[in-house]
């Protein structure tokens, strides 16, 4: 693992890499790849609609850019997440998951590791720390009650696999050691470990020498920044338009399932009418009427309740991105504004010299120190600014095509869903309706 | 009570005797049901009896008790339940004996029915109406009475050769049905005939609320129909009704509607009063409230003038006539002395008690008993269910809206263009859910609820043919008592023999009309509740047969509805 990573550096310092947004197919294939194999929904329709979408960008984005994208990296390793186990009792009680980490090239080396959702928050927050101006791929929400359901756990299950992935292939974000030692270390409960390397880090946050180096290879332009403020607006505005479609997805699944209810309900009571029945044909209706009946309200309620449910995560996740996003543009607006001060500052340094210049002062030499150490700050400042913006302004066009078709994709699920449920409700209902018009009095 | 000076032709002929032949035109087929009824009478009894195979057939197509009035060769038609049948169009047999009896004209009847608006299968029943036609009761009159009849069934109903050769169906079917019953027997050839009365387009209008505080109370209009148009119809005798019968209508309040139901209940044993709307005690005002008791207490009056015996009582003629306010506050019943009951309707006499009729009664009554709780869970679920439809079609909509809050953030717009189509679609499906409730659902519910009264009219019947059967009890009860006096006092010699033996034969005398009677009502209940059996099979199967349609409309359009969301959102994806 530690060769490889290595490799990877060399190979960052030394190919050329830009800020443009070509060739982010690659990482849009593996988001849709991802998706797909852990979305279980998806049709057979949209696997292939969106395979043929990528392999045409990817030609289209391949044409364009001969240079390697920021954040598409071609990754070597294989990473699995498996085997939910339920561990503890109580208070206590986790799920932990295997982390099964492969070298494509030499198949024998293999890492195992058991990590919990704490760990995962681990290597997330530290990723946040360490890579200002990248947006963290999201990670599943927390949760504090009914966390142990087969269901639940297996949509996790997946989406870990994305998180790990999708870091696993973004340029900057893979050489975390971090990443690495999630991957590698064979110790329960990372997310205990003290890292110094942390502390030294807060201390003095400009100084992230890895990532430096690797920020270092993105071209900054002034388009940037105009393209982040226009961009940054629309994630803002959604975030309360995506909380209230929650809200009313909520509230319209907790109807659907009172109404599965009363129609399975009714069918009942109607199937008692038979009790006063005599003709055997009224009776078979009135079976026939509470069955299909009760067959309805088991579709609103089962069968098409996990699609809500799948609905309502994407939109979560949807609503989790957008607040990274803004978080990430808080960090970068945070470094930028301090890049601002050492501007001023600098200036202001250099208005002692010139005063002391003038008055002849002893202090010229010290003062003069001072400007030179300002000068040096802003001009380290400005590279962190712009590269970090750089950054982000990629993150933003990958993010937002992203979200184009990710958006897209939970409603045309959604709605292929409810067209489901319609069908079979009208041929229910068409079944019954022939059944009573049968009846010969 | 007695009768007004006034006093309408109807009340005339009322006094009359059945078999009269009172206009010309019907006079055929009263001498032809005259003719039935005299040689019926060496046969068998006057009285008619419904078989229900018979009323099979009839039944389903006009969902009506059938009474047959053997004199008059008239088939009536008793809807204790369905309102539709309010505006059923009488046969010519109607307008033989009891044509004469009626206050309007049966063609006017025909206008006014077709101006009733409460029930989309209204209709229908109109046009089920015109294939009813009465069957002659003996062969001789068959085919005079019949071709009579479907004369003046076209007449009536101007459907021309529609209704003939529906009748000749009807006809046709009654005769498959009961090959084995002789001519001469009266059920099977029954058909359904509208009472004359039943051509009276009882309307119950303009309420107005007057008085105040505790004495506050609402006063509906009621008027009997009878339109100008019907003298077009040409018929003799419609006009010679026209002319007799002006009923101007009468203001009528609740308590008044009250004193009509529980009398005509006390006067007619064994007979099923049409269910009134309920009591109530605050809120009695709102508009909606007002609306909704008007209509049923107008459906209560036409199933009333529908049914052949309790149409023809005095008090329905006097409720719907007499110009008196508070009519409520006469008194109807006379007293009686101990033991016995005031006498029958006439129209008691054309039924006779069959064998099998106690137990058929007891029968059916468990299977009533039951339907009334299960009907009750029935209407309390499907309220469930409305009101959750209703806030489920609510979030669906909003759900929309919100999603098309996103339209804001969106930059493409193809994006923004389907954001708006998917609420679109939405609000659509809001809106269809909420017409399917107008439609399916709440005529549903008040089928259950018309359902659930007419359980209860049926329990009360029930327990006037009880009433009836202990005071028979009691009174064959002194009987036996008065014996034992006389024929102790017979032999002690006592002075007053004569005057026991007076107070015996009264007894004996009581005990045997109590027993007829009660014999009487038995036949007729048992007929009553043959013809709503049939009437309610086919009443549940159509009107579960409209829920399901509505709901079945509705899935289908949710159904188009997502699938034009998918086609847009797909449409986009190929775009990108």
């Amino acid at each position: 693992m530690t060769e490889q990573s290595n490799k990877n550096e060399n190979s960052e310092t030394t190919s050329e890499s830009s800020s443009s947004s070509g060739s982010d197919s690659e990482e849009t294939t593996k988001f849709e790849e991802v998706s797909v194999i852990s979305e279980q929904k998806t049709t057979n329709t949209t696997i292939m609609k969106s395979e043929k979408n990528i392999n045409q960008k990817k030609e289209k984005e391949k044409e364009k850019e001969k240079e390697p994208n920021l954040n598409t990296f071609q990754s070597n390793l294989q990473i699995s997440v498996s085997k939910p186990i339920s561990r503890g009792s109580g208070r206590n009680k986790f799920t932990s998951y295997q982390i099964k980490t492969k070298l494509k090239d030499d198949k024998e080396k293999e890492f195992v590791v058991t990590r919990r959702y704490k760990d995962f928050l681990w290597l997330h927050n530290n990723l946040y720390e360490d890579f200002p101006g990248v947006v963290i791929p999201i990670l599943p929400g927390k949760k504090l009650i009914s966390k142990f359901k087969e269901r639940f756990v297996e949509s996790r299950r997946a989406k870990f696999e994305i998180f790990l992935n999708r870091i696993k292939v973004h340029k900057l974000l893979h050489s975390s050691p971090y990443f690495k030692q999630f991957l590698e270390k064979d110790v329960f409960n990372i997310f205990k470990s003290q890292d110094n390397k942390k502390k030294k880090n807060k201390k003095s946050n400009q100084d992230n020498i890895i990532l430096n180096e690797a920020y270092k290879n993105i071209n900054f332009q002034p388009s940037d920044l105009e393209y982040i403020q226009n961009v940054i607006k629309r994630w803002e505005t959604i975030i309360p338009f995506l909380k209230e479609i929650l809200n009313e997805s909520n509230r319209f699944r907790n109807e659907k399932e009172i109404i599965g209810n009363c129609i399975t309900r009714l069918g009942g009571t109607i199937q008692k009418l038979k009790k006063s029945e005599k003709d055997n044909q009224f009776r078979d209706m009135e079976n026939l009427f509470s069955k299909k009946i009760a067959k309805i309200g088991d579709l609103v309620i089962g069968d098409f309740e996990t699609d809500h449910l799948e609905f309502n995560d994407s939109i979560q996740d949807h609503l989790n991105l957008s607040i990274a996003v803004i978080n990430s543009e808080k960090t970068r607006k945070s470094v930028e504004s301090k890049y601002k001060i050492a501007t001023e500052y600098e200036k202001y340094t250099k208005g002692k010299v010139d005063k002391a210049k003038k008055l002849k002062s002893k202090s010229v030499v010290a003062f003069e120190k001072e400007y030179k150490k300002a000068t040096k700050r802003r001009k380290d400042l400005k590279n962190k600014t712009e590269q970090i913006s750089a950054v982000f302004a990629n993150e933003l066009k990958v993010l937002q095509r992203n979200q184009e078709r990710g958006i897209s994709n939970t409603f045309l699920l959604f709605s292929q869903a409810q067209f489901t449920l319609a069908k079979r409700s009208t041929k229910c209902w068409d079944e019954i309706v022939t059944k009573i018009e049968e009846i010969k009095i | 009570m007695t009768h007004q000076p006034d006093q309408n032709f109807l009340d005339m002929v009322l006094n009359h005797d059945d078999s009269d032949a009172s206009e010309s035109e019907t006079s055929s087929s009263n001498s032809g049901s005259n003719s039935n009824s005299d040689s019926n009478n060496d046969g068998t009894s006057n009285s008619e009896e419904i078989v229900q195979s018979n009323i099979t057939t009839v039944d389903v197509e006009q969902e009506k008790t059938v009474v047959i009035d053997h004199q008059t060769n008239q088939i009536s038609t008793k809807k204790p339940k369905d309102p539709q049948n309010s505006d059923k169009k009488s046969t010519s047999e109607n307008e033989s004996s009891e044509s004469s009896e009626s206050k309007t004209d049966s063609s006017s009847e025909e206008n006014v029915n077709q101006k009733n608006t409460n029930k989309e299968e209204k209709k229908e029943n109109e046009n089920k109406k015109e294939k009813v036609v009465e069957i002659p009761l003996s062969d001789n009159s068959k085919t005079s009475e019949s071709s009579n009849n479907e004369n003046k069934n076209e007449k009536e109903s101007g459907s021309g050769s529609g209704s003939e050769s529906e009748s000749e169906k009807e006809k046709e079917k009654e005769k498959e049905k009961n090959p084995k019953k002789k001519p001469q027997e009266t059920l099977e050839s029954i058909t359904l005939i509208e009472n004359n009365k039943s051509e009276l387009k009882i309307s119950v209008g303009s309420p107005e609320t007057i008085g105040s505080g505790m004495k506050k109370h609402t006063v509906y209009q009621v008027t009997t129909g009878g339109n100008d148009n019907q003298e077009e119809k040409g018929n003799k005798k419609e006009k010679k009704k026209k002319k007799k019968s002006k009923g101007k209508g009468v203001k009528r309040r609740y308590k008044d509607f009250l004193w009509l139901k529980n009398n005509l209940i006390l006067k007619y044993p064994g007979v099923v009063v049409p269910a009134m709307p309920g009591k109530k005690m605050t809120s009695k005002f709102s508009n909606e409230f007002i609306e909704m008791r008007r209509s049923k207490l107008e459906m209560f009056l036409n199933r009333i003038s529908l049914h052949p015996i309790l149409s023809q009582a005095q008090i329905f003629t006097d409720f719907l006539e007499k110009n008196v306010t508070n009519i409520y506050n006469t008194k109807v019943i006379k007293k009686v002395p101990k033991d016995t009951v005031p006498p029958l309707n006439e129209k008691y006499e054309l039924f006779k008690e069959k064998e099998g009729d106690q137990d058929y009664i007891k029968e059916t009554m468990k299977r009533w008993e039951t339907l009334g709780p299960i009907l009750k869970e029935i209407q309390t679920e499907s309220l469930k269910f409305r009101q959750t439809k209703e806030l489920y079609a609510n979030a669906l909509g909003t759900f929309g809206e919100k999603i098309d809050l996103l339209r804001a953030v969106e930059t493409k717009i193809q994006f923004q263009d389907a954001y708006t189509f998917f609420a679109k679609k939405l609000a659509d499906i809001e809106k269809m859910s909420n017409e399917e409730l107008k439609t399916g659902q709440i005529p549903f519910e008040e089928s259950i609820d018309d359902y659930i009264s007419l359980c209860n009219s049926v329990k009360t019947t029930e327990t006037t043919v009880n009433k009836a059967n202990s005071t028979l009890k009691s009174g064959q009860n002194r009987e036996s008592k008065t014996k034992i006096k006389y024929e102790k006092a017979k032999t002690t010699g006592n002075k007053k023999l004569k005057q026991i033996k007076k107070e015996y034969d009264t007894s004996v005398e009581n005990a045997k009309t109590l027993q007829q009677q009660y014999s009487k009502i038995v036949a007729v209940f048992a007929n009553e509740l043959r013809i709503l059996q049939q009437r309610k099979e086919r009443d549940i199967q159509q009107f579960l047969l409209k829920f399901s349609k509505a709901q079945l409309t509705l899935s289908k359009q949710i159904q188009q509805a997502w699938g034009e969301i998918i086609e847009t959102i797909k449409s986009i994806d190929e775009e990108l």
